[in-house]
């Protein structure tokens, strides 16, 4: 349904979004992920048709945003990350003016706009003025206005942005609701909602897509791993040597535990996923004739993964290799 | 069609919903009110074509406020994103903006109808043909000076900007004949020619002349043309 092909964005000389290609099957929610500043917003706007990309093709529905926006545009229902409304507009004013723009016929514009008004749980509110709206309401508001038309494709920028727990929940069950019918990409920094509502998702680090695949094996994949943190007593570098040789060690950071604590070192290190090696660690430092302080096994939460993969210091081209499906 | 009246009726009743609408409306009313009075009670002779010119300087300085907001508000609230991101043509947004703004200087029209009828009330006799096409004349330069309020309000997001540029351009458009004075001959004929105020003048006496006709329609036409460029150049930030 979409097709996006080495698409790139360059504001000025700063590039935004840097040769990111993807599709997305009719029916499917894709989401994407990245920190703030990744270019979720850029790309989205590009697929929208509101900014020109700087190289790259788009086609949505078969037809291509830059030669044919008016056809791309009436199939999409958007809802940008500044959701865009006229403070000195009631609601329902604001949905006629969206119907007639949409191009919905002037006799079936009632009928969308009782409805719409409905199922995104605007009805007490349907006469008050945008400016009196809290931020929940306005969110929602912008989406009764991505969806009023019916549109086959939806792009949700930060969909759940402002919402209290409870308008996040009902939200994230009316965009489940749309999957089969609509082809929805939506936009989050936030790992628990393309948990819950994405069958796949694209992990998106400065301007460049990190990983792809679905939710669940992505984090099975990567729940697996652990990081293990150890205060010893050693010296540093023969402490380094024997967590180099290590089997089970993928990296290893050893520093100085600070003035106050001479000779005592802390280690942070990751290990293979599955592997628990705490005991023989605990073994081996004991062997060698050192005073073992702390060991503590640390899970990697999704958040952590995420950072790692999103994190430049942090994430090494290995892991992200084996973290992306399909893209390198 | 109907998605350019959809912008045009959301600008109108945007237009009423603001104090400024009525502000401007109040002012121009009493400018307009005041110079008549003023033209009565000096000249004893009921003369429109005074009338008109003060019009136009009421005009030149009060478009700049009204026209400010129309693109330079959507950018800042984010809502040309909403626009540009609909089923529309760049041209049907700025067609349906300056749709609103000629209609609500008609509205104002409406209400200077009253100072004519008041000159045939107390007995006066003012022609007819240069009452209409001065009408005409006044009106299409209203036009002109709200496309290039509107053209000046897509260059830029800050309201303030929009309308000093709008004033500036107005009034360089309004003075090209002083300007031109200073080059002689045929120079200074074709700044005459492209001065705003020169076919006010022309079609005040009850002449109307296509000449005139078309320098408005141009102005127009060049200013909205203008304006699609600008707003299709948002899309290349
Ligand atoms: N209009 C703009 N002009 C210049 N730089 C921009 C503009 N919009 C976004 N950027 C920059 O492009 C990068 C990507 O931004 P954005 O797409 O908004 O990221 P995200 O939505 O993932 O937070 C950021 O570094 C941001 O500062
Ligand atoms: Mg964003």
């Amino acid at each position: 349904m979409i097709a996006v092909e080495n698409l790139s964005k360059l504001y000025g000389d700063r590039i935004a979004v840097d040769d990111v290609s993807f599709t997305v099957k009719k029916g499917e929610v894709l989401g994407f992920l990245g920190p703030n500043g990744a270019g979720k917003s850029t790309t989205m706007r590009m697929i929208t048709g509101y900014l020109a990309p700087s190289a790259g093709k788009i086609t949505v529905g078969g037809f291509e945003v830059k030669h044919e926006p008016l056809k791309t545009k009436a199939l999409i229902g958007y809802l940008p990350e500044i959701v865009p409304l006229y403070p000195e507009m009631s609601v329902r004013d604001y949905l006629k003016f969206i119907a007639a723009i949409k191009g919905i016929p002037g006799r079936e514009q009632r009928e969308r706009i009782a409805a719409i008004i409905r199922r995104c749980w605007l009805t007490e509110y349907a006469d008050r003025l945008i400016a009196h709206l809290s931020k929940g309401y306005r969110q929602r508001l912008g989406l009764a206005q991505a969806l009023i038309h019916n549109p086959p494709v939806l792009i949700l920028d930060e969909p759940t942005s402002g919402l209290d727990p409870k308008q996040i929940l009902e939200t994230r069950e009316l965009i489940r609701s749309l999957a089969g019918d609509h082809t929805v990409v939506l936009s989050t920094h936030i790992l628990p909602e393309v948990q819950n509502v994405c069958s796949r998702v694209l992990i998106i680090n400065a301007g460049k897509v990190v990983a792809e695949d679905a939710p669940e094996r992505l984090e099975a994949k990567l729940k697996g791993a652990q990081t293990i943190h150890l205060e010893v007593r050693a010296p540093q570098d023969k402490l380094t040597v024997l967590l180099a040789g290590f089997p089970g060690v993928r990296t290893a950071h050893a520093h100085p535990k600070g003035q106050e604590f001479p000779d005592m070192v802390a280690v942070d290190l990751d290990a293979e996923p599955g592997d628990d090696m705490r005991a023989r660690l605990a073994a081996a430092v004991i062997n060698a004739g050192w005073d073992l302080l702390e060991l503590r096994a640390a899970r990697l939460s999704l958040e952590e993964i995420f950072l790692k993969l999103t994190t430049d210091e942090v994430a090494s081209p290995a892991e992200i290799k084996e973290v992306a499906s399909v893209q390198g | 069609m109907s998605k350019v009246n959809a912008i045009a009726l959301r600008e109108l009743k945007n237009y009423f919903v603001s104090p400024l609408a009525y502000v401007v409306a109040a002012l121009f009313m009493a400018g307009v009110g005041f110079l008549f009075y003023a033209i009565l009670l000096s000249t004893r002779e009921a003369s429109l074509r005074a009338l008109f010119q003060n019009m136009a300087v009421v005009f030149l300085l009060l478009v700049p406020s009204l026209t400010m907001r129309l693109l330079a508000e959507e950018r800042k609230m984010g809502t040309i994103e909403l626009l540009m991101t609909s089923p529309l043509t760049d041209a049907a947004i700025v067609w349906g903006k300056f749709l609103a703004s000629v209609i609500y200087l008609a509205f104002l029209f409406l209400l200077t109808g009253i100072f004519p009828l008041a000159i045939i009330m107390v007995g006066g006799k003012p022609e007819i043909a240069p009452l209409l096409t001065g009408y005409l004349a006044i009106f299409l330069m209203g036009a002109s000076f709200m496309a290039i309020g509107l053209l000046a309000s897509s260059l830029t997001s800050n309201q303030i900007v929009a309308a000093l540029i709008a004033f500036t351009v107005s009034l360089i458009i309004w003075l090209l004949p002083a300007i031109g004075s200073v080059f002689g001959s045929p120079v200074s004929e074709g700044f005459q020619y492209m001065s705003i105020i020169q076919h006010l003048e022309n079609m005040a006496r009850g002449v109307l002349d296509s000449s005139d006709l078309l320098y408005y329609f141009s102005l127009i036409g060049a200013c909205i043309f203008l304006t699609v460029r600008s707003v299709n150049v948002y899309h290349w930030r």
